[in-house]
């Protein structure tokens, strides 16, 4: 009898040892909204790390079956999406090996305002709205130095050159 | 040492632009026609030459060639320090426009200092080739802390003065090389005074 009992107890904590194991392993998503981004982190509880390679389904609000974006959770877990409009954006992920979870973020007409940064500080600063057209051009478009160099000596030597010319024409007879 | 618009006044900076066109119309206008090749070649050296930096105690300084200016053109490197400085305000805002004509009477005196004591004959040619490339340097930036102090900014820009000496003497020797290898290559091209 006591060693039947010794059994059960042993089977209870292998039981509840499993079903911690189990709860590890569950999916869990997380939404981060960061205008005009949301984005998604997908792990297993109790991991760090999250997973790489997951299907992943953004649902647009009104209940639509077709998916508004789909794609896979990069090397950290992560995926990110541009909303078009408010409401309850639905998001599914997939690990492929049996573990899926699902997730719902409420987006204001708030979180499309687009951002306002101030551009000048002291008396009369002014506020800009940073949209991708005001946004400034990459370093890569501005004129390269050698270029700029170029220029530069190019317009020294055209002086120099011009001036020779009048000279020399006011100098010959 | 290249100075930037909003820190001299206004008043200051103009009256420096008219005097630094009048110094570029006499200087520039008496120019001989054989002189005109040269002074071109001079300009684009000395406008290239801002672009060469060295790191010195935490900063940088760039190479100027006024002294060099100085040397090869006299009064000549008036018109030819304004041409540089004009494109080098406009293409890589090394200085500022409005105050174009405090940088050129800057500049330009180093060019002229420089000159005047490379005429000096009681001393020997290596010593007054580094020392017109050395003045070429601490003119401009002894007039520059000068014009900083009587604009209101007190007088710690003149402990900035050792930065521009390591400057100087680094302009000094390259001052020294490049008319040792004029004299020996084509001493034609040096002025004979």
């Amino acid at each position: 009898m006591k060693n039947t009992s010794i059994w059960i107890l042993t089977l209870i904590f292998m039981f509840m040892g499993t079903v911690g194991m189990l709860q590890a392993h569950k999916l869990e998503v997380n939404l981060i909204p960061h205008p005009p981004v949301v984005v998604m982190e997908a792990g297993y509880s109790g991991h760090s790390h999250g997973i790489s390679g997951g299907d992943v389904f953004i649902y647009a609000p009104g209940g639509a079956e077709k998916a508004f974006q789909t794609g896979k959770t990069d090397a950290e877990g992560k995926f990110a999406f541009i909303p078009d409009q408010p409401g309850e954006w639905r998001v599914v992920v997939d690990d492929g090996t049996g573990h899926k979870s699902e997730k719902v973020i409420s987006l204001g007409e708030d979180f499309f305002i687009p951002e306002k940064t101030v551009i000048e500080s002291g008396p009369g600063a002014q506020e800009q709205e940073v949209t991708p057209e005001s946004t400034p051009a990459p370093s890569s478009e501005k004129v390269p130095i050698l270029w700029k160099l170029l220029v530069g000596v190019s317009l020294v030597f055209g002086i120099a050159g011009i001036l020779y010319g009048i000279k020399a024409r006011q100098k010959s007879p | 040492m290249h100075i930037a618009d909003g820190i001299l006044s206004t008043e200051i900076s103009i009256a420096a632009d008219a005097v630094s066109v009048g110094a570029l119309y006499v200087f520039g206008k008496r120019a001989r026609t054989e002189e005109i090749p040269k002074m071109g070649i001079m300009a684009a050296a000395l406008f290239v030459a801002s672009l060469i930096h060295f790191p010195v105690a935490g900063t940088s300084v760039h190479l100027g060639l006024f002294g060099l200016a100085g040397i090869l053109l006299g009064f000549r490197a008036i018109p030819v320090v304004f041409t540089a400085l004009l494109f080098q305000s406009l293409l890589f805002q090394h200085g500022g426009l409005l105050v174009l004509g405090v940088n050129v009477i800057n500049m330009s005196a180093g060019a002229v200092a420089g000159y005047l004591l490379w005429r000096i004959r009681l001393m020997p040619e290596a010593l007054r080739t580094f020392l017109a490339g050395f003045v070429g340097i601490m003119v401009p930036a002894l007039l520059m802390a000068l014009e900083f102090e009587l604009s209101g900014y007190g007088r710690g820009i003149y402990y900035l003065m050792s930065l521009y000496v390591i400057a100087a003497g680094i302009e000094g020797i390259l001052t020294f090389i490049i008319v040792g290898f004029f004299r020996k290559v084509d001493p034609q091209i040096l002025p004979q005074y």
